[in-house]
């Protein structure tokens, strides 16, 4: 009496594994999660500085910043963010420390704690139209150099691709996501002095708010 | 015989494309363009509106350029003067392009790159009036295409002069063109593209570059 063996043979039972694992490769791969790292160079902005001694906390949290906007899409904006904010910052204020969480510069004027709060992603799935679109959400909060809460402000950006035929999806999320954070240092070169709670502590010290 | 060339004759000619352009000077003197003085040609983008075709707005620098008059890369421009020039912040109207001025720094970029005039190109190409039908099928013994599509392909551009120096604008130019394509399904895919945005790129790049061609020519 044949045994199993015999009628199903190894060579068969190694192939149709093979076949398996080869298959169970391609749909893993298939379904895998794009990893969109954003370039972090960015041009230097022309504004006048201010004579103000800011504070800028860059936490860790921020610094490392990454999002999932929609499955199997993650968007790493970490070091293309605080290049950005540095180099607003750096040209907004005559002078600027930036520090991490730790204890804050005492002789600073004014310190800006900003805080991605969300990153949402349009595809040409969603949208029907040949671009991709990235929206990304900040609040930026005031402190005196002693930690006190003086306010805070939302402030919205939008980037996407140019229409027409795309390289990667990849490649247009970057190129989205990098329009959204120069839309966000334009936001900031114009807002930053503008927005209430920075224009009424310019007021109560008297300084100036002008510029382009 | 006959029959066959008369058919592909007027597909052809169905294929070209009509371009009318329009142009308004306020002055019939042309644009003197001095020495070290150049040119950047740049799209109308409206921060999640619209965005003229970045393609489009390099043919056209591309024409002026292959005429002579020194033309700075929209991008380079654009990153030499960042944040003046994103979608959210680029000026609509001459009065905003003065108080921008009004900044020494955005000045002396403006010098150290010689831009003397700015040349806004606003505008879109669009398809409509789509019509047919093409199948195509692969089996065992081969693969094909059958049937036939058409669709009708407009673009309008407008391009408005800007003068740096003096604040002034000094010309609009308007191209409008359009075209119908046909895609042919007789096994093989055979289309018959109208270069509807080529011939926009053509004409209305042309007759930029005229604008200060002139110039030179006296």
């Amino acid at each position: 009496m044949a045994g199993p063996s015999s009628a199903y043979p190894p060579w068969r039972r190694i192939a149709e594994g093979s076949a398996l694992f080869l298959a169970a490769l391609l749909l893993a791969g298939c379904a895998g999660e794009a990893r969109v790292q954003v370039a972090d160079a960015f041009p230097a902005l022309i504004v006048a500085p201010r004579p103000v001694k800011l504070a800028l906390v860059l936490d860790e949290r921020f610094r490392t910043a990454a999002a999932q906007p929609v499955k199997g899409v993650r968007i790493e904006l970490g070091a293309a963010q605080t290049a950005l904010f540095r180099q607003a910052f750096a040209a907004l204020a005559e002078e600027l420390r930036v520090v991490d969480e730790g204890r804050l510069p005492p002789d600073s004027d004014l310190v800006v704690r900003p805080e991605l709060l969300e990153v949402q992603l349009a595809t040409p799935a969603d949208t029907y139209l040949n671009v991709y679109e990235v929206w990304l959400k900040y609040r930026v909060a005031l402190l005196t150099s002693g930690g006190e809460p003086l306010g805070e402000w939302q402030m919205a950006a939008y980037g996407r691709t140019p229409d027409g035929l795309l390289r990667s999806r990849e490649e247009a999320i970057r190129r989205a996501a990098t329009v959204a954070l120069r839309d966000a240092g334009a936001k900031l070169a114009l807002d930053f002095y503008r927005a209430p709670p920075v224009a009424a502590w310019l007021a109560r010290n008297a300084l100036e708010v002008a510029g382009p | 015989m006959k029959m066959a060339v008369a058919l592909l004759a007027l597909v052809l000619v169905g294929c070209a494309a009509n371009t009318a352009i329009d142009e308004f000077r306020p002055s019939a003197q042309p644009i003197a363009l001095g020495q070290g003085e150049r040119v950047v040609v740049l799209g109308r983008r409206d921060a999640g509106h619209y965005e003229t075709d970045g393609d489009f707005v390099r043919c056209v620098a591309d024409r002026i350029a292959g005429q002579g008059v020194v033309v700075v890369p929209e991008e380079a421009f654009v990153d030499a003067l960042y944040p003046w020039f994103e979608p959210r912040t680029a000026p609509k109207g001459l009065a905003r392009l003065a108080h921008l001025l009004e900044d020494a720094a955005v000045r002396e970029r403006f010098q150290s790159l010689g831009v003397r005039y700015l040349i806004w190109l606003d505008g879109h190409t669009e398809t409509r009036g789509k019509s047919g039908s093409l199948s195509c099928a692969v089996g065992p013994g081969g693969g094909g295409c059958f049937g036939f599509a058409a669709w009708d392909k407009a673009a309008a551009y407008e391009a408005v002069v800007w003068d740096v120096r003096d604040l002034a604008e000094r010309g609009r130019v308007r191209v409008d063109s359009s075209g119908t394509s046909y895609l042919i399904g007789a096994v093989a895919p055979i289309p018959l593209l109208s270069p509807v945005k080529g011939d926009a790129c053509a004409g209305l790049g042309g007759q930029l570059a005229a604008f200060f061609a002139e110039e030179e020519k006296r």
